[in-house]
């Protein structure tokens, strides 16, 4: 009985388990894709009305973002603060991307601001795209991976 | 959203780098004097100016603190002041305004951009309350049809417009005066409860023409007048009976006579009196040169 018990124990650990890194890959997909967003908005804010940042910071909202902490960071302790607050949530690559961006924007004139905003919403949405493309494949691996190995281990422990 | 207009040594001090505001602190104790202002040159000793005297700090500005200062000063938004940065000067929001200077890229003979910045020169705005009261008496004379106040730099041209302002546009004058506020220096530190229209950030000759045809104003206030196109706006609204208080750089009447389009505006009758400025003790001295159609009449001295 205790067995049976523990091996349920195992299996239901092993489907949590999936189910939370399949979360976390959609969530991390999720915010790649809102920084693309929230960069390229950035970019027609200065290139149409050249705001400042925080005006655009204060008049901008997403879901996605205000949940994660990075537009209340943002909002408070200006971009560079917040894009440090989401490199644990971003491949290696994004993260890298955008703490660069984060670090140059507002410290050049239109024209270097344009081009800087172009090339990182460009390359957040390639990057959230790819991640969505593959993303079917992971999470298949992640829902029955760990289930398949935890199902094995219960039937050698049994 | 209105930012509130704040002009203490503090403020200023607050888009330093800690380690620089500190020895500014330090060396403007030393001199028990009011800062009027800081100089910061890239790999430069940080210099401040009280009163006459420009006083060396032990601390110099590196390259990376003159970004940062920079950057403090645009409120991160470096693109927001290319216009007036290429103008050589960066306003706060709060009003407080800074000159730069560095590499200028010109096409055409025209600055396009400025950059590697390597000086910035913050300067701090004071009120010298009744300082300018002399002048007023002379603005509200039923005769008055207008002034140029000159001055080498840095003497308090604008201080004094800005005290002419706070009094007569207060009681008992509560004169309707419209202020072209080219460069948002004037009318950031008066208060509220006053008659002013600020046309803030126009052009000169464009502010003027505009506060004379929908603004109905009883006096204009400019600050220095430095163009042909200024002085012919000067005589229009003199022409629309509008009296203009302006200001302009020189340190003579003969100097100031010197540009060609200052001496035409002069005998154009548009001022009814010149007066030269020099700062003393906290207070203004002022020659008053009585300008008549036919020319100038004498020379009267205004001390504190």
């Amino acid at each position: 009985m205790i067995k049976i018990a523990g091996g349920v124990i195992l299996i239901l650990c092993a489907v949590l388990w999936g189910r939370e890194r399949c979360a976390a890959l959609r969530k991390r997909c999720e915010i790649t894709a809102a920084l693309g967003a929230f960069v390229r908005y950035t970019g027609e804010r200065i290139g149409s009305f050249r705001d400042p940042l925080d005006v655009i910071f204060a008049a901008y909202s997403d879901k996605c973002l205000e949940e994660c902490g990075f537009l209340p960071v943002l909002r408070e302790s200006g971009a560079l603060a917040a894009a440090k607050t989401l490199s644990a949530s971003l491949t290696e690559k994004d993260a890298r991307t955008f703490i660069s961006f984060a670090d140059r924007l507002g410290g050049g004139y239109e024209e270097s601001q344009l081009a800087l905003c172009t090339y990182t919403a460009s390359s957040l949405e390639q990057s959230a795209a790819g991640q969505e493309q593959a993303m079917g494949e992971k999470l298949k691996l992640y829902r029955l991976l760990p289930v398949l190995a935890a199902a094995s281990a219960v039937i050698l422990l049994i | 959203m209105t930012q509130k207009k704040n002009y203490s040594e503090e403020y200023a001090l607050s888009f330093l780098p800690v380690r620089i505001a500190e020895c500014v602190r330090k060396a403007a104790a030393l001199y028990h004097g009011t800062v009027g202002e800081i100089r910061l040159r890239t790999d430069c000793p940080v210099f401040i100016t009280v009163g006459r005297k420009n006083i060396q700090c032990a601390a110099g500005c590196t390259p990376d603190e003159m970004l940062s200062v920079l950057r403090a000063l645009c409120g991160n938004s470096l693109y927001c002041h290319s216009e007036t940065i290429k103008e050589g000067y960066i306003c706060t929001p709060a009003g407080l305004r800074a000159g730069v200077c560095g590499r200028a890229v010109t096409e055409g003979g025209k600055i396009i951009s400025v950059t590697d910045i390597t000086s910035v020169v913050i300067r701090i705005p004071h009120r010298f309350p009744g300082a300018a009261d002399g002048l007023c008496r002379i603005i509200a004379d039923r005769d008055f049809r207008g002034m140029i106040i000159y001055s080498p730099p840095g003497e308090g041209k604008t201080t004094a417009l800005r005290e002419i302002c706070a009094r007569l546009a207060a009681k008992p004058y509560s004169l309707r005066i419209a202020v072209i506020d080219t460069r948002f220096e004037i009318c950031g530190a008066l208060g509220g409860d006053l008659t002013i229209d600020a046309l803030e950030g126009y052009p000169r000759a464009k502010g003027m023409e505009t506060a004379v045809r929908t603004l109905s104003p009883q006096l204009i206030v400019c600050d220095e007048i430095g163009c042909a196109a200024d002085a012919a706006a000067v005589e229009e609204s003199f022409g629309a009976g509008v009296p203009c208080v302006i200001s302009a750089h020189a340190s003579s009447l003969e100097e100031l006579c010197m540009r060609d389009y200052m001496k035409e505006l002069i005998n154009s009758g548009a001022f009814s009196c010149a007066v030269g400025l020099s700062p003393k003790d906290g207070a203004f001295v002022f020659d008053v040169t009585e300008l008549g159609t036919s020319g100038i009449r004498e020379t009267e001295r205004i001390a504190p």
